[in-house]
C-alpha cells in the first residue's frame, strides 16, 4: 500500500510543538507536513484540531505560532491529539 | 528590500497610495445628496453613511483626520449650514494642514436641487484636477498598512492571518508601519503581544487598552475571557483562548510592538502599533482610515465585501472554496497554505508585492465593486 504523500497538516511556525490536521486523520495513518515530515497518529485527529509533533511534559508550555497556547495538563506523545483533555489555557499568566 | 514606490506626496513626509476627491455629508441629512451625486456623478471617494455627530466636541476633529488621510487630495463637505454643523471648522483645518477644502451647504445654496447641482459640479472640476496630478517616487517607509480580520472561520489563525502577518514583517523590515486593532480579540493573549512591546511604558498601555475593554464588556454581562473559545470553536479545534486570540494576533505580524494609539489617531512611530478599535468591521476599518492608513489588508473565510472608500482594501481569503464563490471580492486567496501548495512566507512575500502594486495604482476588487463602507462607533475612546 502506497503511503499518502499529499501534506495533509500544517506546521504554522517551525518551532511548534503541534500541527493542525486540515482533514481528518485516521488512527495509524500519517499525519504529513508540508515538507513531507510524517507523524503516525495515535489517535483519531478532526479536522481542524491538533496533533502533537513532538513529545511534551505535563506542566510544560505547548507552543503553536512560536508562542505558548497553554500548559500541557497530561504528558502529551508525538502524534498524540491534542486538545481540552489534555491542554488547558494558563490564564494565570496574565494581568489579572 | 524596497525603498520607494510611486505614490502621492504629502505635507510633513506622508505619502498617498490614492489621489480623492473626498466627498463627506457632515450629518445625516447629507446623506441622501451625497449618494444623489454619487449616482451620476465623477470619480470619487463618496461617503454616505455619517451618522449623527449630536454635537460632540471631537467630531471635528474626527472628520478633519478623515479629510487629512493621505489618499485625501481634496475635500468637498456638504452641510445642512447649521450652527452645530462643523463643517467650517473641518474645511479650515483641513486648509491649514495643506488640503483644499470647501463647504457647499442646503442654506447658502437656496435648497436641494441648487445644492445637488453645485455639489455636481464643484465635484466634476476636482475631480479632473485631481486625476491630471502625478505620481512621483516616495518612500515605502510612509506605508501605513492597516490589517484587519472579518467573517473569520478556523482557517484565519491558519492561512490568511499568518501570511498577512508575513507581509507586515517585510512592511516594517522597509519601514513602513503595520496597524493591530480590534483590542477586543486579544484577550486571552494580549501578555504575549505586551512581551513584545519595546519598553515597559508601551507593554503597560497596551495591557491597560486590553483591560479597558474586557471590563466594558463584563459591565455588559459578558465574560470574554470565560467564554472563549465557543462550543463552536472548540468543536471545530480551537482549545484556548490564547490560541485563538493568537491566531488573530498572528495578522500584525513577529515584529515588536512600538506604540500603542487610541481609535483614529495617527501614529507618531513606524513599525508594529496597536490601535484601540471595537471588533466591529466597519469601525475598524475607519478608525484605521481616521488614522492615516494608506492600505489596508482584510482576512476574511466567510467572504466579507467590506471595503472603504479612501484606503484600497485588499481582500484575502482563508479557504479557496470561498474565493472561487466569491471571485469578484478577493484579491488573494491563502487557501493553497492549507492543501500544501504554498508556504506562508512565499505567499506572504506575493501579499507584500502586491500591497506595493496596489499601492502603486492597481485597483482592488472592493475599488472596482465600488464598496465605501464608512461607520464611527458610539463608545469609541477618543483621543
Amino acid at each position: 500500500m502506497t503511503a499518502r504523500s499529499r501534506p495533509n497538516a500544517l506546521l504554522v511556525s517551525p518551532d511548534d510543538d503541534v500541527a493542525v490536521c486540515v482533514e481528518e486523520v485516521a488512527a495509524g495513518t500519517d499525519a504529513v507536513l508540508r515538507d513531507g515530515t510524517r507523524i503516525s497518529a495515535k489517535a483519531i485527529i478532526p479536522a481542524g484540531h491538533k496533533i502533537a509533533v513532538r513529545a511534551i511534559t505535563r506542566g510544560s508550555p505547548v507552543r503553536k505560532y512560536s508562542q505558548p497556547i497553554g500548559v500541557a495538563t497530561d504528558d502529551i506523545d508525538v502524534g498524540d491529539h491534542v486538545h481540552v483533555h489534555n491542554l488547558s489555557s494558563d490564564r494565570a499568566v496574565g494581568h489579572r | 528590500m524596497r525603498s520607494t514606490f510611486s505614490g502621492f506626496e504629502r505635507p510633513h513626509g506622508r505619502v498617498g497610495t490614492r489621489n480623492h476627491l473626498l466627498v463627506l455629508p457632515t450629518s445625516p441629512s447629507a446623506n441622501r445628496i451625497v449618494e444623489l451625486v454619487a449616482e451620476h456623478g465623477p470619480p470619487a471617494a463618496y461617503i454616505t453613511t455619517m451618522p449623527s455627530l449630536g454635537g460632540r466636541g471631537d467630531a471635528a476633529r474626527a472628520l478633519t483626520r478623515l479629510c487629512t488621510n493621505p489618499n485625501v487630495g481634496a475635500a468637498v463637505l456638504v452641510g445642512l449650514g447649521d450652527p452645530e454643523d462643523p463643517a467650517e471648522d473641518v474645511a479650515e483645518a483641513c486648509r491649514a494642514a495643506g488640503v483644499p477644502a470647501e463647504v457647499l451647504d442646503l442654506r447658502r445654496a437656496g435648497g436641494r436641487p441648487s445644492l445637488l447641482a453645485a455639489v455636481h459640479g464643484r465635484c466634476s472640476e476636482l475631480s479632473e484636477r485631481l486625476s491630471q496630478e502625478g505620481r512621483r517616487p516616495v518612500p515605502v517607509s510612509g506605508l501605513v498598512l492597516g490589517t484587519e480580520c472579518g467573517g473569520s472561520d478556523a482557517y484565519s489563525g491558519l492561512t490568511a492571518n499568518p501570511v498577512l502577518g508575513r507581509a507586515s514583517d517585510r512592511l516594517v523590515a522597509d519601514g513602513g508601519t503595520v496597524l493591530l486593532c480590534e483590542l477586543p480579540e486579544l484577550i486571552g493573549a494580549e501578555h504575549l503581544l505586551a512581551s513584545r512591546a519595546v519598553d515597559d511604558d508601551v507593554a503597560h498601555r497596551a495591557l491597560a487598552a486590553v483591560r479597558r475593554w474586557e471590563d466594558t464588556v463584563i459591565g455588559f454581562g459578558e465574560d470574554l475571557r470565560g467564554a472563549q473559545p465557543s462550543p463552536g470553536n472548540q468543536a471545530g479545534g480551537l482549545t484556548t483562548v490564547e490560541e485563538k486570540s493568537l491566531g488573530g494576533m498572528a495578522k500584525g505580524g513577529t515584529t515588536p510592538l512600538v506604540d500603542v494609539v487610541g481609535f483614529g489617531e495617527p501614529p507618531a512611530r513606524k513599525g508594529l502599533v496597536l490601535m484601540d478599535t471595537p471588533g466591529n468591521d466597519i469601525e475598524q476599518l475607519t478608525g484605521m482610515a481616521l488614522g492615516g492608513a494608506n492600505v489596508v489588508v482584510f482576512t476574511t473565510g466567510r467572504g466579507t465585501p467590506t471595503a472603504s472608500p479612501i484606503v484600497p482594501t485588499l481582500k484575502i481569503s482563508t479557504n479557496s472554496a470561498m474565493a472561487r464563490r466569491l471571485e469578484s471580492h478577493i484579491d488573494l486567496d491563502a487557501g493553497p497554505v492549507a492543501s500544501g501548495e504554498a508556504t506562508i512566507d512565499g505567499l506572504g512575500d506575493e501579499l507584500y508585492e502586491l500591497v506595493l502594486a496596489v499601492a502603486e495604482g492597481r485597483l482592488t476588487a472592493g475599488e472596482r465593486t465600488g464598496h465605501r463602507d464608512f461607520a464611527l462607533p458610539p463608545l469609541a475612546r477618543w483621543s
